[in-house]
């Protein structure tokens, strides 16, 4: 199963201090870094850079924010936050505790 | 940190790969015109169940299935269903992963279905072929770019285009375990190739041009063009004595 690395995609925190955190990419600066937001702490307008290699990649990419974002369309932090929701109702209902 | 395996623990890859291999032997023998996705789901989950393995994509991240089942501009990730149909020249991509010991074999491959055009069998073996190069060049010293170079290299000159968006990964005791291959690049560039690194390479390659888009369901992924797409992928080992494919009988 392939993994991706696109705008949209949801990616955890695996090393620094936001360790754990589940954060949606915003945008690819490089091969090695790009740029996150959680809609919280890390907000659309002051989004973290952070490299890839720090990066849990999950396989999921949100459909809304994807299209949003490869569209330059204007994304809100309530969008992230709700995209960050959606993967972590997934993830709940995944292990059989939550509505999936 | 990139995990490096023993040869025991290669080993063991290579029993869940037998078993991703042979779920695919019946799918090569499942696929033909009036088939449904949703029946090569069965066929592969009760096959890699009666074999002791855990299937790999369900439930993972809320994958709903066994196997992802991505047919013609469906580039990967598609869901399987009753209600989608095999039909007569078209193609689908198959993708198996599973857990057989604790460690983990993921392969896909490109169908026919009955008879395909000759632009969709130059695409299926300009594919296959591709896979095979990136193999070639996962030899101890080498480094990850020299694969993604060979990947891209042989399938632009036979005139399509390597997905960017979706790339192959690290494998092991997790599906998905550091290292991220893309199918395009430099060559020289990246992490040096040591024995004992084990990963999926999976080209994804468009008859038209490189872009993706997510449908709405999260997970099917399709070109943007709507042109057809293939994806192979094997499962291998980089040792002293050069690659090993894991996930092939």
């Amino acid at each position: 199963m392939a993994q991706s690395i696109r705008p949209g995609q949801i990616v955890s925190s695996r090393q620094g201090r936001d360790a754990g955190t589940v954060y949606c990419v915003l945008k690819m600066i490089d091969e090695r870094s790009v740029l996150v937001a959680d809609g919280k702490k890390r907000t659309v307008n002051r989004p973290k850079v952070k490299n890839t290699r720090h990066l849990q990649i999950h396989s999921h990419v949100d459909s809304g924010l994807d299209q949003a974002l490869s569209g330059k369309i204007k994304v809100t932090d309530e969008d992230v936050r709700k995209a960050v929701e959606r993967f972590s109702g997934r993830e709940e209902g995944s292990l059989g505790h939550g509505k999936g | 940190m990139i995990v490096l395996k023993n040869g025991e623990e290669i080993e063991a890859m290579r029993r869940a790969g037998r078993v991703v291999a042979e779920a695919h032997q019946l799918v090569q023998e499942a696929v033909k015109p009036g088939v449904s996705t949703a029946a090569l789901n069965r066929i592969v989950e009760e096959y890699l169940v009666q074999q002791g393995a855990i299937p790999a994509f369900k439930g993972y991240h809320g994958f709903p299935a066994t196997i992802c089942a991505s047919i013609d501009d469906v580039v990967v990730h598609g869901i399987p269903d009753d209600r989608t149909i095999l039909e007569e020249g078209s193609i689908i991509g198959v993708d198996i992963g599973a857990f057989m010991d604790g460690f983990c074999g993921d392969s896909a491959w490109s169908y026919p279905v009955g008879q395909v055009d000759d632009g969709t069998q130059r695409l299926l073996q300009a594919t296959e072929e591709a896979l095979y190069k990136g193999i070639e060049a996962a030899v101890v010293g080498n480094r990850l770019g020299d694969i993604s170079h060979a990947i891209q290299t042989h399938v632009e000159a036979a005139g399509f285009s390597v997905v960017r968006d979706f790339v192959g990964h690290g494998i092991g005791r997790e599906m998905h375990e550091e290292m991220q291959i893309p199918n395009f690049g430099p060559p020289g560039r990246g992490v040096r190739l040591k024995s004992g690194m084990t990963m999926a390479l999976e080209p994804m390659v468009n008859m038209g041009g490189y872009h993706v888009e997510v449908l709405p369901d999260h997970w099917t992924v399709k070109t943007k063009d709507r042109s057809i797409s293939a994806h192979f992928e094997h499962t291998i080992a980089v040792t002293d004595n050069g690659p090993i494919i894991l996930t092939r009988l």
